[in-house]
């Protein structure tokens, strides 16, 4: 057989769908290459050579070791109270009595809503040493004078508070695990004698390790990224946190140090490397926890006595990371300013006044919503096509393109954001000042939490299901659109939910894409901090907090009703 | 009462922006107005060719405030739309700088502090020179120690540092830099993160030229509160987390004054601070309404303006500035790392 022949057999037997996600795949991969490439190998790059100088001078920046181990330790402690405190919530909420209907739903993705930047700003007004509205409240109770008992500027303080921006991860996407495993084996084990322990620890913890895997992937992932918390709690900790370092890099003074900056990410970008590596390997040998079952609703396990103090720890939870940081704000937009003494009679709503009427505020807040449903739209989509093809392509080139797809978000937004502006702004796509640059960007630097929340939902679907399908005739793309597709729906769903929200509130990006024609609030919210009215940011936030919550609810809810409903349980 | 006045202001404020359609950082008015009778042919001829563009884009450092009374003026004055944004001097550098490599500004021209990327724009053509620019008269009697020709530009606003103190905690006590120093301030001195932007080195070069280099292993003694920047560092001081900001930003704390926050701004005589300079986009979309912009800028009309509010002195009126005022070119000697070394603070480049 020539060549040729060769290579036109192999073509006729791509089916249609094959092609449009190798495209797809290749677009994607190349959106997310080509800017960062226009930026990140000028450094290394010196007169036509190859220049190891960044690398060189990142190994030399001076406190480099406390850097990392700083960073490493934030980022480790916060990911794994994350995957106990969100493998637990989601574990009580799908499988036990204790669950309270909508309540233990999507409250504990309700911090996630607020963005990072007003989240660090409701903590530091919550838990400053001295004039934090917590530690005026806790004082007097406690009998303490001066200062403390709560200190948010500390170690403690935050890991605490990117704990809580970990967490709805692992919610979310353990939760849609537990709803697409069945449940029928754990009910087994009970019966067979073994006590909820054994069960979780032999039955149910096996079945959401790939949720577990992409959990732990994300968590790593934005982990590193986070910037707005340790750029405002971590100075006064004394705390070297990588990304905060990474952008005064970047920005201290003109040119900016890239090359360095770049370096430094290489070292996350290995981190990443490595957890994603375990992660594949996991799926890859994880067979057994594919939808099954009869088609029956699980019948949750009776808590019995432990039932109420779940219950309340649950409450608990919610309260101390929902209600305290979004209550600081909204008692530091009525009083105007951050103070230590409430005077009740002073409050007033000239902020949300200022910000309702505030033309520029309204339309950055809808072109954010319009951008986060679009965006999290196609990128989930994409993200599911792209799944659908690694997994089934193998090794080699599938990986390839999911590697290019996933890692260039591992650097500093900033630097891809200025790629994007070098790739998009000018000739030939003159896309600056547009809402299709933000698009683009958002699409990009979000595919990773697209595509590992889509990987984790394409593992659980057993092959038998859409192998059946083909035998009857279907072709690829109907299977995709008949069976995948569905029975991927609980999980995309919640990757599409954690999509949306940090695209409404991106801040990242938006500070060098944004701007006069193309105003989205998490630019705004940047605009307003750097003026110092922190009323009109509480209020901001507040009003995105809400409007992001009508679409984040009801959005959850119905994945919970599709993913608990017989008919999305199919047997194979 | 105060609350209902509030109210009543907001609403005030809001028919006023329906009523010119503009407001926000987004605002800009529309109304046509006539060539002034007065004005001489050069200027006359750059005001219509500006008018015909009939719209001018700016990124801004000085505060959104400031830059919406400077907008709105000359967008009433000139009949030309007016668009802005508001931006730190660091994301200003780095966003005009890809703009303007991707060969498509979307800023006519910027208001941004002095700091190194001035000169960079302009020797890679990012900018061009403002003598060079064909302003009509330029630099029509402009105070010469004001105008830098070689980085082809001109002060247009100095905002002076000083110190924000809460006035319950420390009101009346500070009077100049070194009551910092007093022990009875250990623990409550607020220092801004000289780390986030190279806009403080000049300042710290101040203090060692006035003070030397102990008075920052003294204030490293004073075991500061570190802020992430004079914003948030205001808000501590307004909640009496300390007692003290270093520097302080006059525009900040007096608009917190005004919200009834104990907060009280001082300022020490010998001081420096940000130097506001304009920039012209070279790739400009709206090239005459830039430059009718900076014409308009260092007149004596539209200086008044951008410096209307406490906090930025104005070139024009030496009186508006603190008696012992220094020059940020003449304030090197101690490197940035240094800075931080002596502050205690971790390093931050190479």
């Amino acid at each position: 057989m020539t060549a040729l022949t060769r290579v036109r057999d192999r073509l006729g037997a791509l089916t249609p769908f094959q092609v449009a996600g190798t495209l797809l795949a290749l677009a994607l991969g190349a959106l997310a290459v080509y800017p960062l490439a226009l930026v990140v190998i000028r450094p290394f790059v010196t007169d036509g050579r190859i220049d190891l100088a960044p690398i060189r001078d990142m190994l030399a920046q001076p406190d480099l070791v406390t850097l990392l181990w700083h960073t490493a330790a934030v980022v480790g402690a916060s990911g794994l109270a994350g995957l106990v405190i969100g493998s637990s919530l989601a574990w009580v909420n799908e499988r036990t009595d204790a669950r309270m209907g909508l309540l233990t739903d999507v409250v504990p993705l309700v911090p996630f809503l607020l963005p990072p930047i007003a989240g660090a700003i409701g903590w530091s007004l919550l838990g400053s040493e001295r004039s934090g509205y917590l530690n005026l409240a806790l004082r007097p109770l406690l009998g303490i004078e001066g200062t403390g008992p709560v200190d948010v500027h500390s170690w403690y303080g935050i890991i605490f508070v990117y704990t809580i921006y970990q967490v709805p991860y692992v919610f979310m996407i353990v939760s849609a695990g537990l709803r697409n495993t069945d449940p029928a084996l754990e009910e087994q084990s009970r019966m067979s004698g073994a006590g909820p322990l054994r069960t979780l620890r032999r039955i149910s913890l096996p079945a959401v390790r790939p949720s577990m895997g992409a959990a732990a992937l994300l968590m790593v992932w934005t982990g590193f990224g986070l910037f707005s918390i340790p750029a405002i709690l971590a100075p006064q900790a004394g705390l070297d946190i990588l990304s905060v370092r990474v952008v005064q890099l970047l920005s201290f003074t003109y040119p900016p140090e890239t090359g360095v900056a770049v370096a430094l990410n290489l070292v996350v970008m290995l981190v990443v490397t490595l957890v994603w590596y375990a992660q594949t390997r996991m799926l890859r040998s994880t067979r057994t926890a594919g939808i099954g079952g009869k088609g029956a609703r699980p019948r949750p396990m009776r808590l019995g006595r432990w039932r109420t103090p779940v219950r309340a720890a649950i409450v608990l939870y919610l309260a101390l990371t929902s209600v305290l940081p979004l209550g600081a704000l909204v008692l530091v937009s009525l009083t105007g300013f951050w103070s230590n003494t409430v005077d009740w009679s002073r409050l007033n709503l000239d902020a949300v006044v200022r910000t309702l009427t505030d033309t520029a505020t309204q339309e950055a807040l809808l072109n954010s919503l319009v951008l986060g449903v679009v965006c999290a739209t196609v990128g989930v989509l994409a993200a599911a096509v792209v799944s659908v093809l690694v997994r089934r392509s193998g090794r080699g080139a599938g990986m390839l393109v999911d590697a290019a797809i996933k890692f260039p978000p591992t650097l500093s937004h900033l630097v891809i954001a200025v790629g994007f502006v070098l790739a998009f702004s000018g000739a030939p796509f003159h896309l600056g000042g547009t809402l299709w640059i933000l698009m683009l960007a958002y699409i990009s630097l979000h595919m990773p939490q697209a595509t590992t929340a889509s990987d984790a939902a394409i593992s659980q679907v057993a092959p038998e299901l859409t192998d059946a399908s083909r035998i009857s005739g279907a072709g690829q793309s109907r299977t995709f659109r008949r069976i995948t597709l569905p029975l991927m729906t609980p999980g995309l769903l919640a990757g599409w939910a954690l999509l949306f929200v940090t695209i409404a509130g991106d801040i990242g990006a938006s500070a060098i894409l944004a701007g006069t024609g193309n105003e989205v609030v998490g630019f705004r919210i940047l605009e307003v901090f750097a003026n110092g009215d922190y009323a009109m940011l509480g209020a901001i936030s507040i009003i995105l907090t809400l409007a992001t919550s009508l679409v984040v609810l009801p959005v959850t809810w119905y994945a919970r009703r599709r993913g608990g409903s017989p008919l999305s349980r199919t047997q194979p | 009462m105060i609350s209902r006045l509030r109210l009543s202001a907001a609403a005030a404020l809001l028919l006023a922006a329906t009523a010119c359609g503009a407001g926000g950082s987004g605002g800009g008015t529309g109304v046509t107005s006539a060539v002034p009778a007065d004005a001489p042919p050069a200027l006359r001829t750059l005001i219509q060719a500006a008018q015909k563009e009939g719209e001018l884009v700016w990124y801004s450092v000085p505060a959104e405030n400031i830059a919406k009374a400077v907008s709105d003026d000359f967008a009433k004055k000139y009949g030309i739309k007016v668009k802005f944004i508001r931006l730190t001097s660091s994301d200003l550098a780095q966003r005009f700088a890809a703009e303007a490599e991707s060969g498509k500004p979307a800023a006519d021209l910027f208001v941004g502090s002095y700091t190194p990327f001035i000169p960079e724009a302009l020797s890679k053509g990012w900018t061009v020179k403002l003598a060079d620019a064909g302003i009509p008269d330029y630099p029509n009697g402009y105070p010469d120690k004001y105008l830098l020709p070689d980085d082809g530009t001109a002060v247009v606003q100095v905002q002076p540092s000083g110190i924000a103190v809460n006035s319950q905690e420390a009101g009346g006590a500070i009077k100049d830099w070194k009551d910092i120093l007093d022990p009875k301030w250990k623990g409550k001195v607020i220092l801004v993160d000289p780390r986030t932007s190279a806009a403080y080195t000049p300042f710290w070069n101040l203090i060692v030229k006035e003070y030397g280099e102990e008075f920052l292993t003294e204030l490293k003694a004073q075991d500061p509160i570190v802020a992430p920047g004079s914003a948030p560092a205001t808000q501590q001081l307004a909640a009496g987390e300390g007692a003290i900001v270093m520097p302080g930003v006059q525009s900040i704390a007096d608009d917190l004054k005004a919200k009834g926050a104990p907060v009280e701004y001082v300022q020490p005589e010998a001081s420096t601070g940000p130097e506001i300079v304009p920039g012209l986009a070279a790739k400009a979309v709206h090239p005459n309404a830039a430059r009718l912009f900076v014409h308009y800028l260092m007149s004596k009309e539209g200086n008044a303006r951008l410096n209307a509010m406490p906090g930025s002195g104005s070139p024009l009126d030496p009186a508006s500035l603190p008696a012992r005022y220094a020059f940020n070119r003449d304030l090197t000697g101690t490197t940035s790392e240094r800075i931080h070394t002596l502050l205690g603070l971790g390093e931050a480049g190479t």
